[in-house]
């Protein structure tokens, strides 16, 4: 981790301490911009939804979790299924979207074949698209495919919508690895899979993980889909939980509060884990040398 | 080398574990759908097992929701050979409407549904695989009975019932007696009380109406006051422009909160609860959460002057229970008995608790607040009620109608701009 | 690096290209009809009308403005968003102390819902409750209605632009990471240090990244919707309003889906310009160590 940080600031003298200090006021000053927020989340969900607008930003007069509870009382909704489910659809989302993804950037950035621009435009495109625009169109397809009320009808849309954003990034990654290990293990015989597997997939691991925790986070997310596809609340994940807390005629502010601080914790362990593998990819990066 | 074989592997893990995940999900959804169809061999009647999906709005915090979990408990103990799926979706941010579109684009409607009337009705019947429920209450007079027969009549279209009524709304003047008390002001029964209230609690730094300009309520009392039951029926009419005009009245007199063009209905109604405001005009919805304020009381609004619609209230049925037409007939009678039950006076009873009025006649249960109990009599003294003006008109020219609201109330158009717009939106919509 | 064999671009392009025309282009040629037509609440009558929708789009004093707004959204993008977090990730790259807690804090703001985030600026915002009252309260300075005509936009772009630097931050520094740790160490022998060291090595290496953070930046701003909605619903009379939150508006609240085609459509022209432009600006050839 500290590789890159090491060699910055070995400069002698007050200007280096004055440039330290710069530093770390712009980024402490943000941390501040970032935190404040969360804590008002989490402080706010500890209040009434009347307090959090008369009393948007003091301490609750009383502390009470009466907010989660009610959370529990919601009709049919059972909150470790919810996450299970998150869990199935929202993994099925990232682990689709890196294999075919992955493949798709590999030829992207190995191969040269003519109207390979074009396949540049089909992304952009793609991506440009906004999903909820094509809502009904998609559930028209999945029902044609018969696989309606399961759980492909919201994680095959939701691997193409994201198909995009992971190969734009990991294209760029990929064509700026060198091609040194490889040309070796094509002198040596190796098949063009056993390079893919074997010597470009292992040095993407930070780009694998950084794009697969923002998937990860959009497809958790995701509210309108689960709700319109899946129509059994067994089925449908936990974000869902956020749709619930407001009806027609207004929002349980308290209750809202409650569901994000409850949904966001596994965000938040995830986005750590993926991280370190980014720096673990670091360390790898500076072995290839 | 190490590192590079670990992640390899793991690599390769991960990706066999993406498969098997999503094979896990293909199937666990299908299984889902066959446990559900198998043939139960203990049900007492009919001896056959069936599945009944229902789709209502009943859903998260949804203040009916204890109420409807509980009716559906009872009704699956009485009838064990009827598994109910609960699809009920919440009806904000638009997700229960495009539920109920997708599935009736793709032919996958619930059994029975608990959906909007007016111009949804029309999406329904389109697909021609709802039921008309003429033939049903026929055959069962005693059952009919128990709806009033005037609400039957307001929710039809094209002359058929599609949809049963049941939980109505109504709107009204809620005003804080208590600061209205402290000015010496008189209750806002006359327009005169009430544009007087107006200029007095805006000179004292108190808001006079709680509302947000970009939610329909005080328009829709102000042009039912203005042209009376048949006039609001003209949809977009330019009689309707002195009342539009009383709009921006109110505003340049500081009736509304100051932010009133992107406030929002919460936020309003919590000025109003808050005792920063003194009056709100709003639904019947709102007075469950008021009721614990005994200083809040509840009047029609008031005659505006030359106007045609005295002591008559903004009221009506905006949901219904619709039923699936189903060739199996176990399947049709088990949705039948489903609404049926839905429907019975004990079970309506527990709902009107709750709040709201009914088409149905209800059971008391002796725990409604004395503000509901004001506003259902409000109700009952008024000389005749409306359908809000966005149960018949396009939602497109509505929207639009809306947001004209603001332009008018900041004097960036005229009545009759804001009118004509709306009209040549709801003329082609027509179309 | 360069394959050729055919057989496996079309193996490997082949499950995205599927996914990729299923729920996206399919719909979107659907789209492109549909905005051909009339067409109301789904229903099941289309009527072909021609060109009238894009006559109607043209006429559209508010698209005038929504689209105003949404370049503008798309320059706060590219520079505040990708900027701010290219800024932030180097600053943060060049610490040693709290490098992993400010990596994990300014990911906070992604995972709040937009929801919160439009809730906490709406109360900020708000005239009787609001925080920016209160202030000029203590202040004794007069109270302002914040969201006025001329200013809703710049104030509602604030929460839209502050919550995704984050999302550029992580996406910067998993390309720091790929930077060998060698380059820096011979660099420094050139005695080259610190702010140098960012202009001269770090950037210039990071020149996909940054063109592919262009294109994100504007299909991102393409997307915005949650948060306008929540603080001022596109008012007061339409001043904040973006083409997506137009879309939206038209399609779900309008139910006029022929017109929301309409919008969809020239959205992704706009969009396709803008990445073409920005594509050319940024040549787009890619460095390898």
């Amino acid at each position: 981790m500290s590789t890159v940080a090491e060699n910055i600031g070995q400069r002698r003298g007050p200007g280096r301490y004055a440039g330290r200090t710069v530093v770390y006021a712009v980024l402490i000053a943000w941390a501040c911009t970032t935190i404040v927020p969360l804590l008002w989340v989490l402080l706010s969900s500890l209040k009434s939804s009347d307090e959090i607008l008369t009393n948007a930003f003091g301490l609750p007069d009383t502390f009470s979790f009466v907010n989660y509870v009610k959370l529990n009382e919601y009709g049919n909704l059972n909150i470790l299924r919810g996450f299970a489910n998150s869990l199935l659809i929202s993994g099925s989302v990232v682990l689709g979207v890196a294999f075919f993804g992955g493949l798709a950037s590999f030829v992207l950035s190995r191969f040269q074949f003519r109207g390979k621009s074009l396949f540049n435009v089909l992304f952009v495109v793609c991506m440009l698209l906004p999903q909820f625009a094509v809502i009904i169109p998609n559930f028209m397809i999945i029902k044609e495919l018969h696989l309606n009320g399961t759980y492909w009808s919201v994680i095959l849309p939701q691997i193409a919508g994201n198909l995009s954003f992971a190969i734009l990034m990991m294209t760029g990654f990929m064509a700026a690895l060198p091609g040194e290990l490889e040309e070796a293990a094509v002198v040596d015989g190796a098949s063009i899979w056993k390079i893919f597997w074997r010597i470009l997939l292992p040095l993407c691991v930070p780009i694998f993980a950084t794009v697969s925790i923002m998937i990860f986070l959009w497809s958790y997310n995701e509210l309108l889909m689960p709700l319109v596809y899946l129509p059994v609340r067994d089925m449908q994940p936990i974000s869902v939980l956020l749709s619930l807390v407001s009806n027609a005629y207004g929002t349980d502010y308290g209750a809202m509060m409650a569901a994000i601080a409850i949904s966001i914790a596994p965000l938040l362990v995830l986005y750590m884990i993926s991280q370190e593998t980014v720096i673990k990819g670091l360390t790898a990066g500076a072995v290839k040398g | 080398m190490q590192i590079r074989k670990a992640s390899r592997k793991m690599t390769v893990s991960l990706l066999l574990a993406a498969l098997a995940g999503g094979l896990l999900a293909g199937c666990g959804g299908n299984k889902d759908n066959a446990a559900s169809s198998t043939q139960g061999a203990s049900s007492p009647n009919s001896g056959k097992q069936v599945k009944l999906r229902v789709a209502t709005s009943f859903a998260g915090s949804d203040p009916w929701v204890s109420a409807w979990t509980d009716a559906v408990q009872s009704f699956q103990a009485a009838n064990p050979n009827i598994a109910i799926v609960d699809e009920s979706t919440p009806v904000n941010q638009e997700a229960l409407r495009t539920k109920v579109k997708a599935d009736a684009a793709t032919g996958n409607l619930a059994d029975v549904l608990f959906y909007f009337n007016g111009s949804e009705t029309k999406i329904l019947q389109e697909t021609n695989e709802i039921v008309s429920w003429e033939d049903e209450l026929a055959k069962d007079p005693e059952w009919a009975s128990t709806f009033n027969a005037a609400i039957l009549d307001k929710v039809k279209y094209e002359d058929k019932q599609y949809s049963l009524p049941y939980i109505g709304f109504y709107e009204g003047l809620f005003w804080n007696k208590e600061l209205f008390d402290k000015h010496q002001l008189e209750a806002p029964t006359t327009f005169e009380a009430f544009m007087k209230a107006v200029d007095t609690l805006a000179a004292n730094d108190i808001i006079p109406i709680a509302t947000s300009l970009t939610t329909p309520y005080i328009q829709e009392a102000l042009v039912l006051s203005q042209v009376g039951p048949e006039g609001q029926k003209l949809a977009y009419d330019p009689s309707w422009a002195p009342a539009l005009n009383l709009i921006k009245e109110l505003s340049d007199r500081n009736a509304f909160p100051r932010d009133a063009l992107t406030l929002d209905d919460d936020k309003a109604q919590a000025l109003f609860s808050g005792g920063k405001a003194a009056m709100m005009f709003n639904g019947s919805w709102t007075a469950v959460g008021l009721s614990s304020n005994p200083a809040i009381q509840i009047t029609p609004f008031p005659l505006v002057p030359g106007g045609k619609g005295e002591n008559m209230i903004v009221s009506g049925f905006g949901s219904g229970w619709y039923m699936k037409k189903n060739d199996d007939q176990a399947q049709y009678d088990a949705a039948l008995s489903f609404v049926k039950y839905m429907t019975s006076p004990d079970v309506a009873g527990k709902f009107a608790a709750v709040g709201g009025t009914y088409a149905v006649k209800t059971t008391d249960t002796g725990t409604t607040a004395p503000l509901l109990t004001a506003g259902n009599e409000m109700v009952a003294q008024a000389k005749d009620f409306v359908m809000p003006i966005d149960s018949f008109v396009s939602r497109e020219s509505y929207t639009d109608f809306l947001k004209g609201l603001g332009y008018l109330a900041y004097g960036k158009k005229t009545a009759e701009e804001v009118l004509a717009q709306a009209k040549k939106l709801s003329d082609r919509n027509q179309g | 690096m360069n394959f050729k064999d055919k057989r496996y671009i079309v193996l490997f392009l082949s499950p995205t290209v599927i996914l990729l025309f299923a729920f996206l282009l399919y719909p979107l040629i659907q789209s492109v009809y549909y905005s051909f037509t009339d067409w109301y609440n789904f229903s099941n009558k289309k009527t072909f009308i021609g060109l009238d929708n894009y006559r109607q789009l043209v006429q559209d004093p508010v698209v005038g403005i929504a689209l105003r707004n949404t370049l503008i959204l798309i320059v706060g993008a590219i520079v505040l968003q990708a900027g701010g977090g290219l800024a932030l990730a180097l600053l943060t790259a060049s610490v040693k102390r709290g490098f992993k807690f400010f990596r994990t804090v300014y990911f906070f703001p992604i995972v709040i819902s937009g929801t919160a985030i439009g809730l906490m600026f709406s109360i900020i915002y708000n005239y009787d409750y609001g925080l920016l009252n209160a202030i000029m309260r203590a202040l004794g300075l007069p109270e302002q209605v914040w969201l006025t005509e001329h200013s809703s936009i710049y104030l509602v772009l604030i929460p839209i632009l502050w919550q995704y630097v984050g999302f550029y931050f992580v996406i910067f520094l998993t390309g720091i990471s790929k930077i060998p740790e060698d380059i820096y160490e011979s660099a420094q022998l050139d005695g080259i240090t610190g702010i140098q060291k960012a202009f001269k090595i770090t950037i210039p290496l990071l020149r996909d990244v940054i063109a592919s953070c262009l294109t994100l930046a504007t299909a991102g701003a393409l997307k915005v919707f949650d948060v306008v909605y929540i603080v001022t619903k596109g008012g007061p009379m339409n001043s904040s309003e973006l083409l997506s939150t137009y879309m939206y508006d038209k399609a779900f609240n309008g139910q006029n889906a022929g017109y929301a085609s309409t919008i969809v459509i020239a959205m992704m022209l706009l969009g396709i310009l803008i990445t073409v432009l920005l594509n050319k600006a940024v040549k787009k050839d890619t460095i390898s160590y």
